[in-house]
């Protein structure tokens, strides 16, 4: 009898103690967090410069020990702005590598499909600069950093109410961009009585835009709003100043792009665009002295600035109670789900982008930046070497 | 002066191969150790079916068609759109689809196989750039940039796992590559290769090459539409990307590197464009330059590809033994050119 006691103790202490190291041994997970963007093609620029601004925020916490001593590891992936591409880095980040969270995707399709990943993988997923305006409708597990295009047009709109402008001409190229920026343009131009005059579209790829030119030259409007990509840009531009029109064009995103800027070159200087990033605030201008010193010469652009955001927020809901909990227990679902959660409750957000009067807005409903007060004016000068900043009402009404 | 004989193709006397194929496509699941693995050999399968229907009518047929990324995109289209807007069943929605892909390669085949070379060429290259423009602007019909949402397959009311899907793209797969083989080795075949090799010759053999041509170009849209569907219920999204440039650069570099003109060109070349990238994310800022040079080394050195080397190393040997062969060799030899 004591000895069938002694074994029944014995097993439940040995079974006990099996469990409790099998509990105590489960791992903590690494950190992993994986950018996934362009770092070659036509948008290079976008992933190469977020990419720079995320490892400004994670190589001096890494330097500093990390997260309760668990440094970040950066797992990157250049998608080369093939949305097929794109999604395979999502699920290989989500499968793989055991991500934690992603960050990335500036180009719009790449975004589109790495949303789709996210959603299946459950991974929280941290847009940057993508305009496309549908891609935080009914979010779950995708937050956005940059603003939505239409976001830039009720800011383009708004400028061109206060200085009293009533007709406007659009020029937009045939590529998604183009084509989502007019329509949203024509939609926020239309709640203010602005009338477009003319609309010209044109390929990406022409050489010669002179006939939407002359279209435009035919109709007198009071600004040309321009959306096309940079090279394509700097054509229309040239072309415009080459036909004698003077009036004030405003070129949303592109034109604070360096390949646009270096393109145009003199014909660029005056060019407005509404812009993310106040350089008058003296945390932006601060932070814009660092990149330079680390990475060379920059003007303002919001792609560094959209990449330190988001490693800050990350950090910030890396470090939340639930999350570590998560971590710590090595359960990478809740790690995820409470890293998603941890983002939809931060509220406000103050980061490098947007104004004294908005900025960041995290919540159930809301995945990104307020609708007003993210965008200031800066025009483009010394012959596309700098963004100044710039009072639209005046610039708007020479 | 005589022109040295052009080789006689290589016959594909066995479906050994294929069905080799097929059986470690099936093996696959159980070697692969994650999700993503299993997501990489459906794209691979995808795009094998794809580039199979621009085997047959490139490859075989000597017609050079750059819209096939435009059925591909409409296939993907309709299997998404005819169960979200008329609430059609996916198998339903699968067979409108290709229908609706057939009888547009049909309407569009009449006219456009009147042309030749890059004039066909730029005839369906432009094809592609008005469905694309369609897809992008249209944005109340398509969803735009956005695109739409294509509803999960299910089975027993439950959404059928990665694993699943697999299956059901490798189905699809060996369905078109038994159709591929045995179209190659038919009747058809060789009337497809006359026609490659000399249109006028093969009409006066009594080859209808209108026919002929309008059924390659049908059935190739058809399979790119089938590569449509399976990547419509494997990514759960449809938008314009699928009909963009760099679908058509995967499918030539698929072409290329697998081999135009060859039994399982396709499916080798699908591999290598699939994996590749993958595993030349250690490259790191070079991985775009290491993969231009890899390209360039297959254009250089096995104009064939993979596949053509494989297929054509038996054939050379026999054709090298052969002691007619050799006679003939050395005939032309003491020839003067």
């Amino acid at each position: 009898m004591k000895r069938t006691t002694e074994f029944l103790f014995g097993s439940a202490f040995i079974a006990t103690a099996t469990l409790a190291s099998g509990a105590a041994t489960a791992a903590p997970l690494d950190l992993v967090i994986c950018h996934i963007d362009d770092r070659s093609g036509s948008a290079a620029d976008t992933g190469i410069e977020s990419l720079n601004g995320l490892n400004m925020v994670l190589e001096p916490l890494n330097e500093a020990g990390g997260i309760n001593g668990q440094k970040i590891k950066l797992v990157t992936y250049d998608t080369k702005t093939d949305p097929q591409l794109a999604a395979n880095f999502g699920t290989r980040c989500a499968e793989d590598d055991k991500g934690l969270l992603v960050i990335g995707a500036s180009p719009s399709a790449v975004a589109n499909s790495l949303v789709t990943v996210a959603n299946q993988n459950k991974i929280p997923l941290y847009v940057l600069a993508a305009a496309s305006p549908e891609l935080t409708d009914n979010a779950v597990y995708q937050f956005r950093f940059g603003p939505k295009v239409t976001q830039d047009s009720i800011a383009v709109a708004n400028a061109l109410e206060q200085s009293g402008v009533k007709g406007v001409a659009i020029i937009n190229n045939s590529v998604p961009f183009g084509i989502t920026g007019a329509a949203s343009a024509a939609e926020a131009l239309g709640k203010k009585n602005i009338a477009i005059v003319t609309q010209q579209t044109y390929d990406v790829a022409a050489t010669d835009v002179s006939p939407q030119v002359i279209n435009v030259m035919q109709t007198s409007p009071e600004a040309i709003l321009v959306y096309p990509y940079p090279a394509d840009g700097a054509r229309v531009v040239r072309t415009l100043r080459q036909m004698g029109l003077e009036q004030p064009v405003i070129m949303p995103r592109v034109g604070m792009m360096k390949a646009f800027r270096e393109l145009a070159a003199e014909v660029g200087n005056g060019v407005l665009v509404p812009s993310s990033v106040d350089i008058t605030r003296p945390e932006v201008a601060d932070f814009f002295k660092k990149y330079t010193e680390k990475y060379g010469p920059l003007a303002i652009s919001a792609s560094p600035v959209q990449g330190f955001d988001a490693g800050t927020l990350a950090i910030a809901v890396l470090k939340d109670e639930t999350v570590q909990q998560a971590i710590q227990a090595g359960d990478l679902q809740a790690a995820r789900d409470a890293i998603r959660d941890a983002t939809q409750k931060h509220g406000d957000f103050t980061g490098l982008q947007g104004t004294a009067k908005g900025g960041y807005r995290f919540s159930q409903s809301h995945h990104g930046p307020t609708d007003d007060g993210f965008f200031v004016f800066v025009k483009v000068g010394e012959n596309g070497a700098a963004l100044e900043s710039v009072d639209t009402a005046t610039a708007l009404k020479n | 002066m005589l022109a040295r004989p052009r080789p006689e193709a290589p016959r594909a006397p066995t479906i050994v191969p294929v069905l080799c194929i097929l059986a470690l496509g099936l093996a696959l699941p159980l070697v692969l150790t994650s999700g993503f693995h299993i997501r990489l050999a459906m794209l691979v399968w995808i795009y094998a079916i794809l580039c199979m229907g621009f085997n047959l009518l490139y490859g075989y047929s000597g017609q050079i068609s750059l819209g096939q990324p435009a059925f591909y995109a409409i296939g993907a289209y309709a299997f998404g759109m005819l169960q979200v807007m008329l609430g059609w069943s996916p198998v339903l929605a699968f067979l409108g689809s290709l229908a609706l892909v057939a009888v547009l390669s049909l309407l569009i085949g009449l006219p456009l196989l009147r042309l030749r070379t890059h004039y066909l060429a730029m005839a369906t290259l432009a094809f592609m750039l008005i469905q694309n423009g369609v897809a992008n602007r249209w944005i109340e019909f398509t969803g735009g940039q956005s695109g739409i949402a294509v509803p999960p397959l299910q089975w027993g009311g439950e959404p059928i796992g990665r694993t699943g899907i697999y299956y059901i793209v490798l189905a699809l797969a060996a369905a078109v590559l038994l159709l591929h083989d045995l179209l190659i080795r038919s009747h058809l075949g060789r009337a497809m290769q006359a026609i490659r090799d000399d249109e006028t010759a093969a009409q006066a053999l009594g080859v209808r090459v209108t026919r002929y041509k309008l059924r390659v170009l049908v059935l190739s849209g058809v399979m790119a539409a089938v590569a449509g569907v399976c990547f419509g219920f494997t990514s759960l999204r449809v938008d314009p990307s699928l009909s963009e440039f760099h679908v058509l650069v995967s499918m030539l570099t698929i072409a290329v590197v697998g081999g135009l003109g060859t039994r399982f060109g396709p499916i080798v070349g699908a591999v290598i464009v699939v994996v590749l990238p993958q595993l030349l994310t250690q490259f790191g800022e070079l991985e775009t330059v290491v993969y231009g040079l890899f390209i360039l080394l297959f254009l250089l050195f096995l104009p064939h590809g993979l596949a053509g080397v494989l297929e054509r190393r038996d054939w050379f040997a026999r054709r090298s033994s052969s002691p007619r062969m050799a006679s003939r060799t050395r005939e032309l030899e003491r020839e003067p050119s």
